[in-house]
């Protein structure tokens, strides 16, 4: 490397065409490069609820758990397939017993066809399951358990994982609470359960190292080490492998003098409460906490007692605040604040807020500084139309179509698709039932409106809707695909009536698209 | 030669030995003294030709006193005790001196009006009197005689005061005649060296004055071949004079004061044998020990000198003491000599401008090595230290590292047998760099663990040493000093390191190689360190002197050579030398050096076509495929800012502001620089700027781009050449410079190198460069894998490029996938000939997971013989110090949807899913094209031929004579 005197840069000129067009380069690249810094990734865990696969999906699965298969069960489950594809699916089902044979079954469900099959197994079985496997996508598989307590219905897992939390339930006298860990992967799994309960951290030995065979699912009995605990969270850790856990809860009547949960004679020590209503509730339970928890419709009526109730299962305080925003808009929005304590619970009472009584209300729960929580909607009907229990985790997804298994028509039930849009713009919103293997107007009434063919609704930012399906001569069993002009999410609520004891609240399936 | 009674009588005593031409010249300035009463004795201590004659020509009256056997210097003058009587004063004499006329007169003038015993005159050179020799010379404490001026000093009468000094020098010497009679002349047992501080001292402790008397001038040849004290070989000289030395300390001090300096010697002694042995100087150390011993070596004789030196004391030790030199005169020699040596780069660093400059032209001086070698040590260390948790064991094959485990043989097997094992395996050829890992496993002998720490490590020193030498090409040593330091403490080796970027490493250590070569073929000049005539513009000189094109050949030829050779196993490199290449033109345009620009572009372009050559066939495939030249891209997680890559901030090491210093300095020779330095300078960034440029744009998606710590490398060398040429331009340009903000940014660039380098040495702390402890192998080490020659058994591994241990296909979102076979890859799938066979069943197969369209993907892999599929999120195990290299979310949701893949719970930081599905599939599975066997062994022959002509080339080059 040599002097070069043919370059002969001697002259101020050069130095300045050298050193300009540098500088300019430099300053280009610093400017242009500023958008784009190091940004070391951080892996992503899902978070979210269920999810259809898409149409094109060459194969999906789905995994239910929580049902009763005895003659003393009172969780008797069916499961309930919707196709809402143009194409036909062949489905498997294998039913899983907790104790038992498991059983098979394959059939097929047409376009636009809803089938409904029971989860039962040759023999009876404490608990059962199933994993629906399907070669295509675009189908939703709902669990739908219907018994002297109550009916509910929840959407099935699409995805197993290595945590799950539930932010609610209780072993008092007449309540029990009841974990099931089903594993539809060809590996075993083990299981530890911690909770946090009125008696603070509890890890009981019998839930740890619980063992789940690869096909197998497994229940256990939060009362049989959790007695009398009005509240309890529960963390699962998978330490190998990966499940699906779901929750059962079954609230019996309470006997007659027995203190009840709410009145004056629970607090004492020496009482024995129990929950005052019966019931019966599925939920499915989070794979990950979030900092953002959606509830399309809540409701303060008088004769529903609605809470929500908060787990921090983290390591740092949450600070949270819950907004409510009215069906109506020119109600304003009401909130609630609340710090939860590491590895510990907290109850909201919306009705605290102050928000307006009649109709019901989009909320939002959201952490402020960041730490993730799990957060459960429980409701409590003590009226006669919508007598029970229900319990709902909230959303953390949105998506613009939805599949919604309504419940059965054998029983008289109230039947409402609640809308909510969460986001800057209002969307218009539609619905069509799956019917006879074609999409069919849904038959229902909007608000106050009369009834009939429900037509599109124009769905304001930040608001909600509801939609009351069915009514006097509508079609028995049917599905209502829910389709928006943005993301919104979709909650449907079953409440019985005429003396039909039941309340259900649970988030319809997201569709793929 | 006068008489006059009324002047002392002195006798000149010229001691002589076979003298040379410029005999007649001294004798004919004893003949010229004005002293009135002078004789002259000349004492031939054994010359083979009787100067008797030359003597009387000159000096008739002058008495010659010929000893037919040889003498020491010291024992002929003692002669003149015998021979002369009845003089007031001896002025012993070499025979390559000449006084001046009134030197004799002077010196006794003064040495009557102080009192003086002795009396030196001031020497000065003997072809230009205007430079001093010596004014007197000076002793410290332990007798190192060391000069009280600056040799080769110009007079200007700044030192022509009359004083005490400790030794006067042997060349003239005035003695009074009862001094040296009592002291008994000169010891005969100290000889040929040290002869005058042995003699001065004796007079200094007798009490007699020692004076320098500089206003009589004599002239010194000090013509070695016939001196005396020269006589002996140098190193045989050094030792004399330290035995000598040793010995009159142990004669003349006190046994009192013995105590002490007795111990001061054996400790100096033994440090200064260290020191040489550090230097390089055995024979040295050898020496110093042998003077300790020599000097004490005659117990009995020296008792009894000291016994009558002692005598003769009239002076104290601490009287004495006034007279020596404070401190260590060596050291300060040696401090003196060092700044000596600075000053003498910071001339020389001019030295090489071309004649079109208007600057001097000239030679090179040959280099001092010590700097070179200091600094070389230096960082050695450092980088010993560095790296010293990576000694002792095998590195992890993180990343690319390769992994040596599979031997010799399996890279053997792998080369010939022409099959390429990614995908569903296909016949192709091999890669070259198998073929390349056999010879170096043959040439370390089975030594596979020190080979692979050779070629993950060695390119550390190899780089810095390109730099070294491309940056030495500008003439200053310093610069290339600086040069050296700022390519080792820059960031992207480390970080190449950390992330398991072998490829980074390889480019770093070929970069300065590259650059240089390209350089000179860009400049079209010979190197002015070899010292030759600078030819016109346009024209290069080859070492043999020829010129033009054929100049050009031997170093395209290297270049050629190095691009094939680092292609085979970073294959974008071939790239990366054209686009060196264009980056320099480019520079050399913007100083309108187009011939210059042609040049360079000319030469990388065909360097880089027969780096393509020398790796066929496999090349052809490379060039086909993206994914085999460039690798998969990183995406959008691999995005770094331009900032970033300009600070080669491209992983763990280089993030703080400190980072900026090197590109601080590397301004200064755009500001400051001149002529050559400022085309260089706009060269050089123009390097840089392409290819943080050419990163840049990739990593944001618009541009192919090998893996970025490839593409960086020549910012790296291109950046310390910049420093280099900041030094060269303080050197050279800054002196012509009027004070101002020129200085102020010179300070500022120096600062910004001195800063760089704290992080560096804050990262040698981790001992291992964050190097993960563990590789991605080792997740799977205790899953059972089936007989290969029974089953097809494939890990299919799906994740970000940089966590893959082997070469990848990439797929959408910055994600690649790759399969090993028959259990964890080892480095015979390292590198990718083309695109795998069966492709397309993969990427559809993963698409269809990712997008949560299957859950059945153990199925769908099963037929493609996939066993295992793996997930690295981090680049090594937990527990390692693993960097995080996450895998997509939407390709691990979709994977955990799967029902029939069961989670393997090895390593936190490695999602592993073995197929349920899977079921051995015993069809055969391997292949062989003859072809490309045959195209590959012929492609070895050349490679062989080659190499046997370029080491032909180096071997000629060492043995040809300098132009």
């Amino acid at each position: 490397m040599t002097p070069d005197s043919g370059a002969g840069p001697e002259s101020r000129l050069v130095r300045l065409r050298v050193v300009g067009v540098i500088a300019l380069l430099l300053i280009a690249g610093l400017v242009l490069g500023r958008s784009s810094r190091y940004r070391p990734a951080t892996s992503v865990r899902r978070a979210g609820g269920p999810v259809a696969a898409p149409l094109v999906a060459s194969s999906s699965a789905w995994f239910c758990a929580g049902a009763t298969d005895s003659p003393v069960g009172l969780a008797p489950g069916d499961l309930v397939i919707s196709n809402a594809g143009p194409r036909a699916v062949a489905v498997s089902v294998t039913v899983l017993a907790s104790a038992g044979a498991s059983g098979h079954r394959a059939l097929v469900v047409g376009p636009y066809e809803r089938v409904s099959i029971p989860e039962t197994v040759p023999g009876t079985a404490p608990w059962t399951g199933a994993i629906v496997d399907l070669d295509g996508g675009d189908v939703t598989v709902d669990q739908e358990i219907s018994g002297p307590l109550g009916t509910t219905v929840s959407a099935c897992a699409t995805d197993g994982s290595t945590a799950w939390y539930f932010a609610a339930g209780a072993t008092l006298v007449n309540a029990t609470s009841e974990i099931i860990l089903l594993n539809p992967y060809p590996t075993v799994a083990i299981a530890n359960l911690t909770f946090t309960t009125t008696d603070g951290i509890e890890a009981p030995t019998l839930f740890e190292g619980v063992i789940v065979p690869a096909g197998h699912l497994v229940a256990l009995d939060l009362g049989a080490r959790l007695r009398r605990r009005a509240a309890i969270a529960t963390s699962v850790a998978v330490t190998s492998g990966r499940v699906v856990a779901w929750k059962t809860d079954i609230v019996s009547r309470p006997l007659f003098g027995t203190p009840l949960i709410g009145t004056g004679a629970a607090t004492d020590a020496e009482a024995d409460p129990a929950l005052p209503v019966a019931g019966v509730t599925t939920t499915l339970g989070a794979p990950a906490p979030a900092v953002v928890w959606r509830w399309p419709e809540g409701s303060t009526a008088a004769t529903v007692g609605e809470r929500y109730v908060i787990y921090n299962p983290g390591s740092r305080p949450a600070r949270l605040k819950l907004v409510m925003q009215p069906d109506d808009s020119s109600a304003p929005p009401a909130s609630l604040g609340v710090t939860v304590g590491p590895q510990a619970t907290a109850t909201l009472n919306p009705a605290a807020a102050g928000i307006s009584a009649d109709g019901g209300y989009a909320a939002a729960l959201t952490s402020t500084n960041g730490v993730a929580v799990v957060a459960e909607r429980t409701v409590t009907g003590t009226a006669a139309s919508g007598r029970g229990v229900g319990e709902m985790l909230g959303s953390v997804q949105m998506a613009r179509d939805w599949l919604v298994g309504l419940g059965p028509t054998d029983r008289p039930t109230e039947e409402v698709i609640a809308v909510s849009d969460p986001g800057p713009n209002a969307v218009t919103v539609s619905f069509r039932a799956l019917r006879s293997g074609m999409l069919a107007p849904v038959e229902g009434t909007v608000g106050l409106g009369p009834a009939g063919p429900v037509a599109p609704v124009r769905v304001a930012a930040g608001q909600s809707v509801a939609v009351e399906v069915g009514g006097p001569g509508a079609p028995p069993d049917t599905s209502v695909m829910v389709h928006a002009t943005g993301p919104v999410i979709v909650e449907r609520d079953l409440y019985g009536y005429r003396g039909t004891p039941g309340v259900s609240i649970a988030l319809g399936v997201p569709l793929s698209g | 030669v006068s008489a006059d009674a009324s002047d002392p009588p002195v006798v000149v005593v010229v001691v002589t030995r076979d003298p040379g031409d410029w005999f007649e010249d001294t004798l004919a300035s004893l003949a010229a003294q004005d002293h009135a009463n002078l004789s002259v004795l000349v004492v031939d201590a054994g010359s083979t030709r009787d100067p008797t004659a030359r003597v009387a020509a000159q000096l008739p009256g002058a008495v010659m006193h010929r000893v037919t056997a040889p003498l020491t210097w010291g024992c002929a003058a003692n002669e003149a005790l015998a021979v002369v009587a009845g003089a007031s004063h001896y002025l012993l004499c070499h025979d390559d001196v000449a006084l001046a006329p009134d030197a004799t007169r002077l010196l006794v003038e003064e040495a009557l009006r102080r009192n003086a015993g002795v009396a030196s005159p001031k020497l000065v050179d003997w072809q230009d009197p205007e430079r001093l020799l010596a004014v007197g010379l000076g002793a410290d404490r332990v007798g190192v005689v060391h000069g009280l001026i600056e040799r080769g000093e110009l007079d200007q009468s700044q030192h022509d005061t009359v004083r005490d000094i400790f030794v006067a020098p042997g060349a003239a010497t005035l003695v009074r005649s009862d001094l040296f009679r009592s002291l008994g002349g000169f010891d005969t047992a100290v000889s040929e060296q040290g002869e005058d501080l042995d003699f001065c001292w004796r007079a200094h402790l007798a009490g007699a004055r020692v004076v320098v008397v500089p206003a009589a001038r004599v002239r010194h040849l000090e013509a070695g071949s016939t001196s005396p004290e020269a006589s002996g070989a140098a190193g045989r000289a050094g030792t004399l004079t330290d035995r000598h030395r040793l010995r009159t300390v142990l004669s003349c001090y006190s046994g009192r004061n013995l105590l002490w300096i007795l111990p001061l010697l054996v400790v100096q002694t033994a440090t200064g044998a260290v020191a040489d042995l550090g230097a390089g100087h055995p024979s040295r150390a050898a020496g110093r020990v042998a003077a300790l011993f020599g000097a004490v070596g005659d117990p009995a004789t020296l008792r009894r000198v000291r016994g009558r030196i002692q005598r003769q004391r009239r002076l104290s030790d601490r009287d004495l003491r006034r007279l020596q030199s404070r401190g260590d005169a060596r050291f300060r020699a040696w401090t003196r000599a060092r700044l000596h040596h600075l000053e003498t780069g910071r001339t020389r660093a001019g030295a090489p401008g071309p004649a079109g400059d208007g600057e001097a032209t000239g030679t090179v001086p040959t280099p001092d090595r010590r700097w070179p070698l200091l600094v070389a040590g230096v960082l050695l260390v450092l980088l010993v230290i560095g790296s010293r948790g990576l000694f002792g064991h095998d590195l992890p094959a993180i990343g690319q590292i390769p992994d040596t485990s599979a031997g010799i043989g399996a890279w053997w097997r792998g080369w010939w047998a022409t099959w390429q094992p990614a995908g569903l395996g296909r016949t192709g050829p091999s890669p070259p760099a198998l073929a390349f890992l056999v010879v170096a496993g043959g040439l370390s002998l089975g030594a596979l663990g020190t080979l692979q720490h050779i070629l993950v490590l060695g390119p550390l020193l190899v780089g810095p040493l390109g730099i070294y030498r491309a940056a030495r090409r500008w003439g200053s040593p310093r610069g290339s000093l600086a040069a050296t330091v700022a390519y080792v403490v820059i960031p992207l080796p480390y970080n190449a390191l950390a992330g398991g970027d072998w490829s980074g490493l390889l480019a770093y250590a070929a970069a300065p190689w590259v650059i240089d070569r390209l350089a000179e073929l860009s400049a079209g000049r010979t190197l002015p360190s070899e010292g030759r005539t600078l030819p016109s513009e346009g024209r290069t000189l080859a070492s043999d002197g020829r010129t033009g094109a054929g100049a050009a050949a031997p170093g395209l030829f290297g270049l050629g050579l190095l691009t094939g050779l680092v292609g085979a196993f970073v294959p974008s490199f071939i790239l990366v030398v054209p686009v060196v290449g264009a980056a320099l033109a480019l520079g050399a345009l913007l100083v309108a050096s187009v011939r210059s620009a042609a040049r360079v572009a000319a030469g990388a372009l065909v360097a880089g076509a027969a780096g393509l050559g020398l790796l066929l066939p496999w090349s052809i495939g490379v060039v086909r495929t993206p994914a085999a030249m460039f690798g998969a891209p990183a995406g959008p997680a691999g995005r770094l800012g331009f900032a970033s890559l300009l600070r080669l901030h491209t992983g763990p090491f280089g993030s703080g502001p400190l980072g900026w210093g090197l590109l601080v300095a590397a301004a200064l020779p755009l500001l400051t620089g001149r002529a050559w330095r400022l085309g260089w300078a706009a060269r050089l960034w123009a390097v840089m700027l392409v290819s943080v440029g050419w990163a840049w744009l990739g990593l944001e998606g618009r541009l192919p781009v090998p893996p970025v710590e490839v593409v960086l490398a020549p910012a790296g060398a291109a950046l310390a050449l910049l420093v280099a040429l900041g030094v060269a331009s303080f050197e050279v340009d800054l002196p012509d410079y009027r004070f101002g903000w020129r200085q102020g940014a010179s300070a500022i660039a120096a600062a910004g190198v001195a800063l760089s380098v704290l992080p560096f040495v804050g990262g040698i702390s981790g001992g291992r460069w964050k190097l993960p402890s563990a590789g991605s192998s080792q997740v799977l080490a205790g899953e059972e894998t089936p007989d290969p020659s029974a089953a097809v058994s494939r890990l299919l591994w799906i994740g970000a490029p940089r966590a893959l241990p082997l070469a990848s296909t990439p797929l959408p979102g910055g994600q690649a996938w790759a399969t090993s076979s028959e259990g964890p890859p080892d480095v015979v799938e390292e590198w990718a000939g083309g695109r795998p066979r069966g492709a397309a069943l993969f990427r559809r197969d993963i698409a269809l997971a990712e997008d949560g369209l299957t859950t059945d993907l153990g199925h769908l892999l099963a037929p493609l013989g996939v066993r295992y599929v793996v997930l690295p999120n981090h680049n090594a195990p937990s527990g390692s110090g693993a960097v995080a290299t996450p895998t997509s979310a939407p390709i691990e949701s979709g994977l955990s949807l799967q029902t029939d893949l069961d989670q393997i719970a090895l390593d936190t930081n490695f999602t592993v899913y073995a197929n349920a599905a899977w079921r051995p599939d015993l069809r055969p599975h391997r292949g062989t094209s003859l072809v490309d066997r045959s195209a590959q062994v012929l492609v070895v022959g050349v490679w062989v031929e080659l190499i046997v002509v370029a080491l032909d080339r180096g071997r000629g080059r060492r043995r040809s004579p300098p132009l």
